[in-house]
């Protein structure tokens, strides 16, 4: 078997800590607090996804069954922040944390001490934040966009904006030293422009992150202020504006979206030439089209807030922007389509969820292309048209690269293949059943259906219905998933090879399966032509 | 043992780290201040 790199067989000669303790608890290994932060997403997808299940349940059928419409609200509320900033968020800095090292060639991360602390607020922030729904007022229920002056009505707002100050510096130390690691820790002759997309994605979005993190933070805190301090910054009554607040929420919520799904496109970027068989088609542009959808992030964000009423230039100007994002994720799908063109395929389940996400996100893509017009907004502003196309682009498009990832890498970490057949079972179900769960929500929201209401018009019965049934579904799909990664690490006795993909290139597949606790002690010597994209110059 | 020892960069990266590390963290603090410092004058 080739190398790329002289991988040296003692790395392993200081092996993690025995003692549980200070292995996870005060571990500095990139693969321990990778792996932690995946557990952690994985538990989180879960508690938010009953939260979910519960809602879906709800709309089962027209009328009041299950919850009262308070605690419908806290549902919908808690659903949204816990997906995107416990599962979504942590999920992508899990896998940057595990690969980024690995794939740069780097011993690890270049603050580890930084990394621990990093993850082990999130544990607490996120039970701050739950423990909201077990208080006397319960927990906020205005949305996670926490628009004022309804979530201001909240007697439990304070617990949750120090949680989100808790995540965002948990999120901005994780950007931190991922820009560190990956601007300083690269092994000599791994150039910028031979970095693996997925590491060039994350450079990308943790940028986003040290932008709008303190954005949140301040919009936040000026809610604190307003309800403890008698401040009016959103509150007519004092001289301030509550449009003000959907500003500076969505300055930061429109990159925020981008955060969520830019290492989702440097996921896809390495699983379809591996399955393909050939180069990426296009890195330059790849890389050069991940950039140029960061930048735009930051000038769209009232694409969110037409209906508040905008001046027709700010209408036009945002319409305008928002559709131009179009063009650098035109440039990523085509490229993604033109790599498999021609390739000797193969259909592993990190393929096929890698093929679904393109055409789903795809779907996801153009729904938003239809919110971005201003007129059309206007009818689909708040109805479950604007759920079912958010959904496409988080569900079917982070949350399936996530899972693609996982399974693409799950060997390496894990050192056993996991059940392909089991693999495929999982993706068909889910595939099917996400589906039958958000495509219906598209003709809801075009019938006029509002969200995040607990009840609704009888006309809206039988989609709502289908819905239901697909959400049911797909939720215990998920249990698939969690029994194909125990069975992975716990029993599985069919053991990885070394590069476990035929068609896989990079430094990360030329250390053992699973990866040693140390790699990369020694800077690895760098061969071209074994890097998924070391011939780019050519 | 997190960094490398035997590494004739390592003294590089080190200090293209802690570099990198000041540059980010003085843009942090700077974006958190303008957030605050823009609440009080809203005020």
């Amino acid at each position: 078997m080739s190398y790329a790199a002289t991988h040296d067989q003692h790395d392993d000669h200081h092996g993690a800590p025995k003692s549980f303790f200070q292995r996870w608890c005060m571990s500095t290994n990139h693969k321990d607090i990778g792996t932690l932060y995946l557990i952690f997403a994985l538990t989180m997808f879960f508690i938010g996804g009953s939260f979910a299940m519960t809602i879906r349940a709800e709309l089962f059928k027209p009328g009041l069954q299950l919850v009262q419409p308070y605690f419908f609200n806290e549902l919908t509320t808690m659903h949204g922040l816990i997906m995107i900033f416990g599962a979504i968020m942590p999920a992508f800095v899990g896998l940057g944390n595990w690969m980024i090292p690995l794939m740069v060639g780097a011993p690890d991360m270049a603050l580890p001490r930084m990394n621990n602390l990093s993850f082990w607020i999130l544990p607490f922030a996120f039970l701050l934040m739950l423990s909201t729904l077990f208080s006397p007022g319960g927990a906020p229920a205005g949305g996670w966009t926490m628009y004022p002056p309804l979530s201001l009505q909240s007697d439990s707002l304070a617990y949750v904006v120090f949680a989100i100050h808790l995540m965002g510096i948990s999120s901005i130390m994780g950007a931190i030293n991922i820009i560190a690691t990956i601007l300083n820790m690269r092994a000599p002759g791994m150039d910028l422009l031979k970095m693996p997309v997925f590491v060039w994605s994350w450079l990308i979005t943790a940028f986003l992150l040290i932008a709008v993190m303190p954005v949140l933070a301040g919009a936040v805190t000026m809610l604190l202020t307003d309800k403890y301090f008698g401040t009016s910054f959103f509150n007519p009554g004092g001289g301030g504006d509550p449009v003000l607040y959907q500003h500076v929420f969505w300055f930061f919520g429109h990159p925020e979206v981008y955060i969520m799904i830019l290492p989702a496109f440097g996921i896809i970027s390495e699983i379809v030439p591996t399955f393909a068989r050939k180069p990426i088609f296009g890195y330059k542009a790849m890389v050069f089209a991940l950039a140029c959808i960061a930048f735009l992030s930051f000038i769209v964000w009232a694409h969110h807030m037409f209906a508040v009423g905008l001046p027709l230039g700010a209408d036009l100007f945002f319409m305008y922007a928002t559709m131009l994002i179009a063009v650098p994720t035109g440039v990523k799908v085509f490229n993604w389509v033109a790599t498999m063109w021609g390739g000797s395929m193969t259909f592993e389940t990190p393929m096929l969820f890698a093929i679904a996400f393109i055409i789903l996100f795809t779907i996801g893509g153009f729904s938003g292309l239809m919110l971005a017009l201003v007129p059309a907004d206007f009818q689909y502003q708040d109805t479950y048209f604007v759920v079912a196309h958010f959904h496409y682009v988080l569900v079917t498009g982070a949350l399936f690269a996530i899972i693609a990832a996982a399974y693409y890498w799950l060997p390496k970490w894990a050192g056993n293949m996991y059940s392909e057949f089991w693999g495929k079972v999982h993706f068909w179900c889910s595939v099917v059943f996400v589906n039958v769960l958000f495509f219906p929500q598209h003709f809801l929201g075009l019938a006029g259906m509002p969200r995040r209401i607990p009840d609704y018009n009888v006309a809206f019965a039988n989609f709502n219905m289908v819905s239901s049934i697909g959400g049911f579904l797909f939720g215990a799909s998920q249990l698939i998933f969690l029994g194909v990664v125990i069975h992975c690490v716990f029993f599985s006795r069919k053991k990885a090879t070394d590069r476990v993909w035929e068609g896989a290139k990079g430094l990360e597949w030329t250390v053992p399966s699973p990866a040693p606790h140390h790699t990369f002690s020694v800077p690895p010597v760098i061969h071209d032509e074994e890097l998924a994209h070391g011939n780019v110059h050519a | 043992m997190t960094q490398p020892v035997d590494d004739i960069h390592a003294a590089d990266q080190r200090r293209g780290v802690r570099r990198t590390v000041k540059i980010l963290v003085a843009v942090v603090i700077g974006f958190y201040l303008l957030a605050f410092l823009q609440i009080l004058l809203m005020k």
